[in-house]
């Protein structure tokens, strides 16, 4: 009688033990596949909300690359009227402008980006590539061949964490390039850097 | 409530959660992207723009050197006296040149162009600079009207851009 009592007891205690194992470990897989879910989820909402949040500085900077586009200070006009292209002199007076006096103006405008256009058609010879072209530049004989881009804005942050870059093919108008040549137009870039 | 049906409800809430997660991984890897459409419009149509205006080259017999562009190459062939080519065709040297214009403005390895200029009636009179896209595409068209050869001829300029 004490025998089995004994043994029956060890039996109950040896099966209560494997339950409880049982137990911990469901506990243990659950909270596991809790944590690997919680874990995955915040990562991929991160990954989506800083998407987003690029998105919407692209779609920003689309909107702005349009507005510049048709800006009277670099938008080509003939007889008052508008044409689709840009005005490479008017582009280097702009550059004067928006670094002058008004520059707040258009700091609340533009905010933390670069502005720049870039020649692409006709490749140029020699080495001018990211070459300004300044007033200097311009009253050299080998304008426009001596130089491919026009800086119209710049404002950097202290810190640059992301540079989003985004640019639209334009017509580049060079009114009186050079004494024997008038209305000659090429291809290039407008491009907005914006900085986060 | 019997052990057995416990042990099936624990083993249930293990494959519902595990259901959970795939689904949740499965909804969020296959969520549709949005296309910038508008903005592939804005940009085949400002390149198409660019291009027929674009002066490569310049008339010699005129007095200043008059530049020429690419649309009054397509509509009028090239100027006898001009800097265009080497004595090449129109078609060698635009496709040469739309070749060189496509390189150029085209530096990113995810967007695919294709240039196409057509002459509507005469099939073989044709430009083609680029492969086709396979996928979604936008598509920007010009028609070009003129004479190159006394005759009035019409012509199409094609622009395909998509990404890959």
């Amino acid at each position: 009688m004490r025998y089995s009592e004994v043994r029956g007891k060890a039996k109950y205690s040896k099966k209560g033990q494997i339950g409880l194992i049982e137990m911990i470990m469901v506990i243990f897989i659950v909270t596991v596949l809790i944590v690997v879910g919680i874990v995955f989820y915040t990562g991929v909402l991160k990954q989506s909300i800083q998407k987003k949040g690029g998105e919407i500085l692209s779609q920003k900077a689309e909107v702005e690359l349009r507005a510049i586009q048709g800006m009277p200070e670099i938008e080509c006009s003939k007889n008052v009227r508008r044409e689709d292209c840009i005005d490479t002199l008017k582009l280097l007076i702009a550059k004067e402008v928006i670094d002058g006096e008004e520059k707040g103006y258009y700091a609340t405008i533009f905010g933390r980006k670069r502005v720049l256009v870039k020649q692409v058609y006709p490749e140029l010879q020699g080495q001018v590539e990211n070459q300004e072209c300044t007033q200097e530049k311009y009253n050299q004989e080998v304008y426009p061949n001596n130089c491919d881009t026009w800086i119209i804005y710049e404002s950097r942050p202290a810190t640059i964490t992301e540079v989003n870059k985004i640019s639209v093919p334009v017509s580049l108008y060079f009114p009186n390039a050079a004494e024997d040549r008038k209305n000659e137009y090429r291809i290039g870039e407008l491009i907005i850097e914006s900085y986060r | 409530m019997k052990k057995g049906q416990t042990e099936i409800i624990g083993l249930l809430v293990i494959v519902v959660l595990l259901i959970f997660i795939i689904i949740l991984f499965v909804t969020l890897r296959t969520k549709p992207q949005e296309k910038a459409i508008g903005r592939e419009s804005a940009y085949t149509a400002s390149l198409l723009t660019a291009i027929l205006k674009a002066t490569p080259c310049e008339r010699t017999d005129t007095i200043p050197a008059r530049p020429v562009s690419i649309e009054e190459i397509i509509r009028r062939g090239i100027p006898r006296q001009s800097t265009c080519g080497n004595g090449e065709a129109r078609q060698e040297y635009l496709a040469k040149e739309l070749q060189i214009i496509k390189g150029r403005v085209n530096t990113n390895q995810k967007v695919n162009l294709q240039i196409l200029i057509k002459n509507t009636q005469n099939p073989q009179d044709i430009i083609l600079v680029g492969n086709s896209c396979l996928g979604e595409k936008t598509v920007e068209r010009r028609i070009i009207t003129g004479s190159s050869s006394g005759q009035q001829e019409r012509f199409e300029m094609v622009l395909e851009y998509c990404t890959t």
